[in-house]
């Protein structure tokens, strides 16, 4: 309820680019995501090390990013503690160009790869609104379609998110879902047909084990999740208050299977 | 921001108060003064018979009937009919002979009430009827946006329905009780409790499905009305909810929760 702080483009800055990428020049996406992050403050005070602005309770993420080979590009993800949150991988072509699309922000950095079925990597640092920032001690999340190594280990998908649960990082299903109280209809329409565009919230553990303790901690900075049948690639502009609306993409993160939901990032 | 028109008092005005009582009769009386003697003029329910109330229109012309008929001085009985002829439900609610209080949380598309028994079992029960919000969609594409419950059934029984999961409306064309509410669980359906990090509950609308022409939608909002957290939070206790950018609104706790694991509880604006 309540203002949209995660979707508020002055306390979440954001930009957009698309290029086309040279076949094996993995290097190319660092290149371009250093110049987006400098034009949003972002800091890179080691080479390939990129550190974003503080959020209202001083915390940050860090991004260190590398080329491990000619057609993979690689992001580490830590947290101003210094946890590792996670390290997770995309391809890019070898025989030809791939489209790659940035999507940048104070708080937020997602590379998706057109490359095959579409591949991508993430972070976000959580926008926690209504509750005080300072109350979510790790607030930094984090995903992939590739472990670090480049290999396939069923994380892949918009289900899993890297996070720390008390001081543990570690990948768990955290996406809130438009689901009945028992569990059994997932429904992503309204009766008009409209499809439904909600906050990207997720869960931690905060305080301890046990079911108590999941509590929903934040929402994605402009990021919404929606229905998975948009194609990949295509706009559509959502109504984010009843007096404004704005374009979100559809990105290549999907829920496993494909079945219900699909990542939407604000690009204008 | 706005605030959605569920929650907007002037698209979905509300009221509230609270009494005890030690016979139903008072209740009705009470129903009267709410629904149609209090509230302003292009927000009052009609009332005939005596006991049978019928709340406004909405902008298509739907609206729903609430017939209450005292069964004994502690048990209070409910029809809910919408505007095609549909009876939705018939429920009861019961309170203690020796005396309970009664609640009203009521409003322009909404009647919840309940009551809570000083002390011996039944200690809480209710009695719900909602003409759904489906703002901004098409109001016609929800073709019964009457939804309703209570404690017992009709024989004055627990069924196993009266409990938050469970709301009485029109699938298809045949009224049926189903578990229609969003909850609050990850898309694997691990269920997370509603809350937040510093132990602020965490509050969303109460979204509901129906199936419509054979496949099932989300078909409107309740009004007025948040799904909270359950346990620790006890019943009455009030809090504050921002409802937009510059507004917060308070909500009351309600009996009406979640047994084992106690994820879900309904709270209703009081302020």
């Amino acid at each position: 309820m309540g203002n949209p702080t995660f979707l508020d483009s002055t306390l979440y800055p954001f930009r957009y680019y698309s290029e086309s990428v040279p076949a094996n020049t993995s290097t190319q996406i660092t290149t371009t995501l250093r110049t987006e992050l400098t034009a949003l403050s972002w800091t890179e005070p080691v080479a390939k090390t990129f550190r974003s602005p503080a959020d209202a309770a001083g915390r940050y993420m860090t991004l260190v990013v590398a080329e491990p080979a000619a057609n993979r590009w690689n992001m580490a993800l830590y947290d101003s503690s210094g946890i590792s949150i996670c390290s997770r991988s995309l391809y890019i072509n070898s025989g030809s160009p791939t489209t790659v699309e940035y999507y940048t922000g104070k708080a937020h950095v997602l590379v998706n790869s057109n490359s095959g079925s579409g591949y991508w990597v993430y972070v976000f640092l959580l926008d926690t609104f209504p509750d005080d920032p300072r109350f979510l001690e790790h607030p930094a999340v984090g995903g992939g379609s590739f472990d670090s190594a480049g290999g396939v280990d069923g994380r892949g998908f918009l289900d899993y998110v890297f996070a720390v649960d008390n001081a543990v990082a570690q990948p768990a299903v955290r996406m809130k879902a438009l689901i009945t109280m028992n569990g059994t209809q997932y429904i992503s329409r309204m009766a008009s047909g409209r499809y439904l565009y909600v906050p990207a919230w997720t869960y931690q553990l905060v305080g301890g084990a046990g079911f108590p303790n999941y509590v929903w901690t934040g929402k994605f900075p402009q990021a919404l999740m929606g229905p998975v049948t948009p194609v990949l690639g295509t706009d559509w502009v959502i109504p984010i208050t009843y007096a404004a609306s704005a374009t979100f993409r559809a990105t290549s993160v999907v829920n496993s299977g494909g079945t219900y939901y699909r990542l939407f990032m604000r690009k204008a | 921001m706005t605030v959605p028109n569920f929650l907007s008092s002037s698209f979905a005005p509300f009221r509230y108060y609270t009494e005890r009582v030690t016979d139903m009769t008072s209740v009705l009386t009470t129903l009267t003064a709410e629904l149609v003697t209090n509230p302003a003029l292009a927000d009052k329910w009609t009332e005939a018979p005596a006991g049978t109330f019928q709340c406004p229109s909405d902008a298509s012309g739907r609206w729903m009937k609430c017939a209450f008929t005292r069964i004994s001085a502690n048990v209070m009985q409910m029809i809910l009919t919408d505007n095609s002829g549909n009876t939705i439900c018939t429920r009861r609610a019961s309170g203690t002979t020796a005396g309970f209080y009664a609640t009203y949380y009521t409003g322009k598309f909404h009647c919840f009430l309940e009551f809570m028994s000083e002390s011996t079992s039944p200690a809480y029960n209710f009695l719900s009827a909602w003409l759904m919000d489906i703002t901004p969609d098409p109001l016609a594409s929800c073709p019964y946006p009457v939804v309703g419950n209570g404690t017992l059934n009709s024989g004055g029984n627990a069924d196993g329905y009266g409990v938050i999961q469970y709301l009485f409306a029109v699938d298809g064309a045949v009224p049926a009780a189903t578990q229609r509410m969003k909850g609050s669980a990850t898309i694997g359906n691990t269920s997370v409790n509603m809350s937040m990090p510093s132990g602020r509950g965490f509050y969303d609308e109460c979204l509901i499905s129906q199936n419509v022409g054979g496949t099932i939608y989300w078909t409107g909002r309740l009004c007025q009305a948040l799904l909270g957290p359950g346990l620790p939070t006890a019943v009455g206790v009030e809090t504050q909810v921002p409802v937009d950018d510059g507004t917060m609104a308070t909500f009351k706790a309600t009996l009406l929760n979640e047994t084992t694991p106690y994820r879900w509880r309904l709270w209703m604006r009081k302020a």
